[in-house]
Order: structure tokens, then sequence, then C-alpha cells
């Protein structure tokens, strides 16, 4: 039976998010960034959208943990709204802070970034405080809807490993070569891990970006070291490694847009992920068509858990032939989710956007150590209305 | 032939009007820039020119104005250049020039500051100001 076929069920909470949406709508496209005392500058972005799936299997998040959304659902959990504050204590010296309020969180709002930007000169930043990962896994402008060509975000839950943010400091340094825009980026810290059980030693991120006349590529690497304990205390493992490698493009070509991307992660005891993504947009005035297909790819391997559980007790026979068994009950296996969608922007203002997307989503499950492998497939459809001020 | 000529001197004063360019006072160190030295300054690529030190970047609040302005140093649209802006703001990566609503506060801010510069219709550049790159 076709998706649109079916009678949606709404999701939301009535109150909170009537008051949330009506908020939106009142920050008007037309409203300007605010200048609201010498140096104090107020900025903000908003989503006000809406997703209807005809299955149940694919999710919307507005913070770490995705919500699932249900089959003939039609959710507003995409709706947000972002505040980021700019005060320039003096020409070289800002600070910078952003709290973001969703209607997944039922508009209770939470601070995203917050950080001073010290101007070295000579093209050179340094900022201290609380960041997001440039990697494309972690989407520093994941709820920034109205900075992509797409209605939803590349990656709806928790992508670079789990660490979304972190505290530490930056440096960064822009230069010409030539025709050629450089900004290279080197930043260390601690990161917030969205699980209590993962407690983060450190993290490191090098970024390198190129760009010319609009079009750009940019490739960065990450390594964090983190501490693992079960729910109930119990330590698992020391100085667990995770290694992440992202490489995205944007390329212009006369009304053409052409995005891509591809991203690995290698982590201890949490899957390994693949992304791929390639997106086509043709820009006719106000208006960019789009057609996007993607892929990610989580990996678990059960058998890293092996030398962390208690070994059985001997057998009362000859030892069995061949590796010991998996640890049972753990994930092992590959999970596989397509994407294929099209879409439509239309720029109604210079600072706010309508988005349709329609897509197509197929999955493979064969982690699942109880039922084996699960496909399923589904439609979406997300209608949305996003901007800044 | 005199109204042919009449209607040719108003024309070309009021494409004269239109054009804009790029200035700093009279005071600054710059005395021309290329249009990517422009265009990377006004879109926040870098805050230094050459070997002459810090430019601060300025720009009358006017909406067809910017829009003329980043459709030459760009080739982008305001929703295009919205987009561009948004992506530095919220990661912090850059802000766009320094938005003045009252045009005698930006000319004080120019004769004031050696280091800033801004972009004008040729109508408003006073005497008091350097030009440093005319759009071809």
């Amino acid at each position: 039976m076709p998706f649109w076929s079916h009678k949606p069920r709404l999701h939301l909470s009535p109150s909170r998010h009537l008051a949330g949406l009506l908020l939106c709508l009142f920050l008007s496209p037309s409203l300007l960034a605010a200048e609201l005392a010498e140096g104090l500058n107020l900025n903000g972005f908003y989503t006000l959208g809406a997703v209807y799936s005809d299955s149940s299997g694919a999710s919307v998040a507005t913070k770490a943990d995705p919500r699932q959304v249900g089959q003939g659902e039609l959710n507003l959990d995409s709706s947000l709204l972002g505040l980021q504050l700019d005060y320039a204590a003096t020409d070289r010296l800002n600070f910078t802070l952003q709290a973001i309020s969703s209607a997944q969180d039922d508009f209770d709002p939470r601070l995203e970034w917050a950080y001073l930007n010290y101007d070295l000169g000579n093209d050179y930043q340094l900022r201290a405080g609380e960041m997001k990962m440039s990697l494309l896994q972690g989407t520093e402008l994941r709820y920034v809807g109205y900075s992509r060509l797409w209605a939803r975000p590349l990656v709806t839950q928790s992508g670079a490993s789990g660490f979304d943010d972190y505290t530490g400091f930056d440096l960064l340094k822009t230069t010409q070569l030539g025709d050629y825009n450089l900004t290279l980026q080197a930043s260390y810290g601690r990161a917030e891990h969205h699980r209590d059980i993962v407690d983060n030693r450190d993290i490191k991120l090098l970024l390198g970006q190129i760009e010319k006349d609009g079009s750009w590529v940019k490739a960065a690497l990450m390594h964090a070291r983190y501490d693992v304990d079960t729910p109930t205390g119990r330590h698992l493992k020391d100085n667990a490694t995770v290694y992440m490698a992202s490489i995205e493009t944007e390329l212009w070509f006369n009304a053409w847009q052409i995005n891509a991307g591809l991203a690995a992660g290698s982590a201890d005891l949490a899957p390994d992920d693949q992304l791929a993504y390639l997106s086509l947009g043709y820009r006719f005035g106000d208006m960019t068509p789009y057609i996007l297909g993607s892929r990610v790819r989580q990996r678990f391997d059960a058998s890293e858990f092996r030398s962390l559980t208690p070994p059985p007790p001997p057998p009362m026979g000859p030892p069995p032939m061949g590796p010991p068994p998996a640890a049972p009950g753990l994930p092992d296996g590959t999970d596989t989710r397509d994407t294929l969608a099209i879409g439509l922007r239309y720029d109604l203002g210079s600072s706010y956007a309508l988005k349709m997307q329609l897509e197509h989503w197929r999955s493979e499950q064969q982690s699942n150590p109880l039922s084996g492998p699960v496909k399923q497939q589904g439609n979406l459809f997300t209608l949305s209305i996003e901007g800044v001020f | 032939m005199r109204c042919l000529l009449l209607v040719f001197a108003l024309w070309f004063s009021s494409v004269a009007k239109a054009e804009l360019l790029v200035v700093v006072g009279e005071h600054s160190p710059i005395d021309k820039l290329t249009q990517k030295e422009v265009a990377n300054l006004f879109l926040a690529k870098t805050k230094q020119v050459r070997d002459l030190g810090r430019v601060t970047t300025l720009e009358l609040d006017s909406s067809q104005q910017k829009a003329e302005f980043y459709q030459k140093v760009a080739s982008k649209g305001p929703a295009q250049i919205n987009s561009y802006w948004t992506t530095l703001i919220f990661t912090g990566k850059g802000k766009p020039p320094k938005a003045f609503k009252e045009f005698q506060k930006l000319i004080n801010e120019l004769s004031t500051n050696p280091s800033a510069i801004t972009y004008l219709p040729a109508d408003r550049v006073t005497a008091k100001l350097k030009v440093v790159f005319t759009f071809p």
C-alpha cells in the first residue's frame, strides 16, 4: 500500500510543542541579526519540520540519541531553535555561546558551544572552551539546517563514535596558495560521550580544507582514547581507542552542485563505521532540486569482548576444535543502511528556505544475535522551513 | 543632437552613481587591492593584506548594495551569501563585515581607523576616502 494512503498519527507534546512552534514562527525570516549593544551580537537558526514515515525503522534526531519514527507517524521532533550570542570584548578577543532548544527535548534548552576566540594575528586563531567535532560524522552544523541543501542531516545519530562535543583548544590558520584558500585546524581536548559508561581521556583532531570560488575539499582525522565501564559499574577496558577519518567535497560547475563524502571509523568495543554519500543538485533561480544517495555501514565484532568476559568452566570432555565462540548475546555482524532521496530546496527569501524531501531507505541488520538477519525498508517524507537570523 | 547628448549624459551619470568602489580612509596604508584580495577580505578568508597588517571590513546595512557587491566579488546571490555566512558564524570560523545602519557612522569609523575598509557607491565617496579597487 503506498505511503500516501496511510492516515498519519501525530507525535507531539501539545502545549510545549505549540509554544516552541509559535516561537519559531515569531522569529520571522525577516528578523535581522541583532546588535544588542556595542560588540554584542545575537544570531540564530531554526527548523520548523515534519517527517512522515510509512514504516518503523527510520529515526529523527536533534540530539545524540535519535528517536525511532513509527509506522504511519507524522513526527515534528526535528523542529528546533538555536541562539548564538557573540561578544567582541576587544578587536581580537571574542566570547561565543550557542544554545539550542529542540522539540525532541520538549524545548528544554541545552548549551552546544561555549568558547573564547583570540585572534593571534597573521590569520591564526586560538579557541578554548566547549566546541563540536569538525568531522563529517560529528557534523558541527548538524542542527543548522539552513546551512545544507538537504532536508535531513546526513547522519541522524551521533556520528563521531558518540563523541560530538569536546572541551579543549583549537588552533586555526588560514592562508592563500595562489587562487586557493587553505584552512588548517588542530584540536586537542577531552570529549563528552553521550553514554555515561564511556569516559574519554583525550581527543585529537586534524583538519585541512582547500577552497576556490565556492568549491572545496575537506579532510579530517580524529583519534580518541577512552575507558569503558558496564552499566553496573564494572570496569571493562582502559585506554580504548577510536580512529576516524573523513573526506568531503562540494563542487560547483555553473549551476550544478555536487556534494560527496567518505568516512570511516575504527573503535574498540564499538562498531566500526563507514559512510559514503553523493548528491547532485541544480540551481534554477531560487530553487535547487537534488538527488541524494548514501550508505551507512556498521560492523559489530563480538569477539572483542571475548577477553573481557570471564572464561567458562572447563568442559568434561576433550577441548572443542576451532576458535572459541564469540561472546553470546552481543551484536556480531554488519548492519547496512542505504538511502535514495529526491528533494527540493526553495529559497523563499534571502535567509529562509522551504525544503521537501522524499526518501526511500533499505536496511539489513545482521548483527542482532537474537533474531538473525533482518531486512527492512520504508519511505520518509520531510517538509520543513529552515532559516537564520 | 543636443537632446541625444543630454540623454547620453543622464544615462552615463546614472550608471556612474550605481558603481561600487572599495575605499579606505585617507590615512590607510593600503593603496591598491586586487579583486582576489577584496574577495578574500570581505568573505572573511583573511584579515591580512600582504605585509600591510590587519584589516577590518565594514559595510552599510543596505540590502541592495550588499546584494550587488557580493554578486560582483563572489558571484553569489543574497540566499547563497547568507548560506555562506551561516557556515562560518555558527562554527565560529568567520564573521561578516561589521554592519552600520548610518552612513555617517561608517564614514567616521573609516576616518579614525586606518585598518578599516568598506565599499560604497561612487557618489558617496568623499575627498577624505581613498579608492583602492574599482570593479572592471
